[in-house]
């Protein structure tokens, strides 16, 4: 009886062993800030592995970007380099998604109601979505050739977990940051943070609002 | 009643057709404070008034090929101005837009041809009638800021009395700035020849039609279309004339939500008749426009 129950206790503690946390403890909180200290959102952080090549697993399911009520959704979606993405429309109108991004150019002309094959996206790098209808539609599509990434929330925070120790090239991108933030970052078999700011241009959308036109003369 | 009929029938054929449930509705309701409202030459005839108009419409978008789409229009509004109810009206009618966009994204050129016919229903009877109106226009965005449009329009009422029987046409151009994500500042600039309707006082009208004014005035007013119709009080004279009109405007338009926003306008026109009569016209304008 002692025999098993050490046996349990060995097999309890195996997922824990020194060597399987070598593989895959650490993580990093990223706290994504602009220069005012103030939180942002959909800041995509990525950690890529610099002495060996990630080994890329696209997901089996698409992911999803909506068009409702006239816009993408999310703003922003990283995924990983070979995912699918499909985009389904939910509003009553027509859409006609494009990309005019070197990494992905695409389109998927006129529909509406039905869920068109979701589209690949192979080639790393940041794909600006657009409505050739309804120009104030814009989302983002980050494909990154790592796995680990994460997009920050409402208050900042980005946590990337599950990271084997070793050195990563960490980066923060942002649709309206200046520039993409790098800098090298070493991993342990612990909790780390990372604290980045982003300096952010002033947002540049196509106004969505109503216009009045020239009326006529009376 | 025929017209309301004949409306009435185009409508229910446009909203009974299952590939048109996709409809977007606007409204708009507008107070404006027109300095000259009636467009009368002699300051001791300028008459100041509020105007106040209401506009509904429904459309119908649909892209039929890569950049080219048609927008089909049911649009119905009012005019009321308190001081002046004569010049109240009911306009409501058809449009169709064809537009063409070339290449995508944002900044590629638009070109777009409006199609229109409306049926107004004013207080003044003479002034109902059938308004015809085709407009070409051309826009492109410069950046996602600037967007910068030449416009040429034609109208032609044709209305129960030739007093108010008018064409025009008019060529304007329009820069719109979006100062931040949600204010906009526009520019519009242009000039409009052909026909438009002028109001003068019982005590003016007699002495122009007598020679008081010049013998070429006395000429041209003795031969076009004019009549007692007290638009703006007892005895005032609405006459039609040829003529050109400059006006420009400035508007600033600060966007209250993703389907509304709240412009404000200040319009000028300086019109010019045929004999050299001029008619100058200030317009303030603030208009809430929200689409559902």
């Amino acid at each position: 009886m002692r025999r098993l129950s050490f046996l349990f206790v060995l097999l309890g503690l195996m997922p824990f062993s020194p060597a399987t946390a070598s593989a895959a403890s650490g993580s990093v909180r990223v706290d994504i800030k602009d220069p005012k200290g103030v939180p942002v959102s959909d800041a995509v952080a990525s950690l890529t592995p610099i002495d060996a090549p990630p080994a890329l697993t696209p997901p089996a399911e698409p992911v999803v970007i909506v068009q409702d009520r006239e816009e993408y959704q999310p703003y922003v979606t990283a995924v990983v380099a070979g995912t699918r993405i499909s985009f389904p429309n939910r509003d009553k109108v027509q859409h006609h998604v494009y990309s005019q991004s070197k990494a992905k150019p695409f389109e998927i002309p006129l529909y509406r109601g039905e869920t068109p094959e979701p589209v690949r996206f192979d080639q790393p790098g940041v794909i600006t979505l657009g409505c050739n209808i309804h120009d104030w539609m814009s989302a983002y599509v980050v494909v990154l050739a790592t796995p680990h990434f994460s997009k920050s929330q409402g208050d900042g925070i980005a946590n990337l977990t599950t990271l084997a120790p070793g050195r990563y090239r960490l980066e923060v991108w942002h649709p309206r940051a200046t520039q993409t933030v790098t800098r090298e970052v070493t991993i342990a078999n612990d909790e780390a943070s990372q604290a980045i700011a982003v300096t952010l241009k002033q947002d540049r959308r196509i106004r969505r609002a109503p216009e009045g036109g020239a009326g006529s003369y009376k | 009643m025929i017209s309301h009929r004949i409306l009435t029938a185009l409508a229910c054929v446009l909203l009974s057709s299952p590939s048109l449930r996709a409809l977007t509705v606007s409204s708009e309701a507008t107070a404006a404070w027109a300095e000259n409202i009636g467009r009368a030459t002699a300051d001791i005839n300028w008459r100041d008034a509020m105007r106040f108009e209401t506009r509904t419409e429904v459309s119908f978008l649909r892209e039929w090929r890569a950049g080219f789409m048609t927008v089909g229009r049911i649009d119905a509004g009012i005019e009321h101005v308190p001081d002046f109810s004569k010049m109240d009206a009911f306009t409501g009618g058809l449009a169709t837009t064809f537009r063409q966009k070339f290449g995508l994204g944002a900044l590629a050129p638009v070109a777009s041809l409006d199609l229109g016919l409306r049926r107004r229903e004013a207080r003044l009877a003479a002034d109902d009638g059938w308004l015809a109106t085709a407009g070409l226009r051309l826009s492109r965005r410069v950046t996602e800021s600037w967007r910068l449009s030449a416009v040429t329009d034609w109208q032609q009422h044709y209305a129960r009395s030739a007093i108010f029987d008018t064409r025009h046409h008019r060529v304007f151009a329009t820069v719109a700035w979006d100062l931040t994500d949600w204010l906009q500042l526009a520019h519009g600039n242009g000039r409009l020849w052909g026909d438009f309707t002028a109001n003068a006082g019982p005590s003016v009208w007699p002495l122009a039609l007598a020679g008081a004014l010049g013998p070429d005035v006395s000429n041209y007013y003795n031969t076009t279309a004019w009549g007692v119709t007290e638009l703006l009080g007892p005895g005032w004279v609405t006459y039609r004339v040829s003529g050109r009109v400059s006006f420009w405007w400035l508007e600033l338009a600060p966007a209250l939500g993703r389907n509304t926003s709240l412009p404000l306008r200040y319009e000028s026109l300086f019109s010019v008749n045929k004999v050299g009569i001029k008619y100058r016209q200030d317009v303030w304008t603030l208009q809430l426009l929200y689409r559902f």
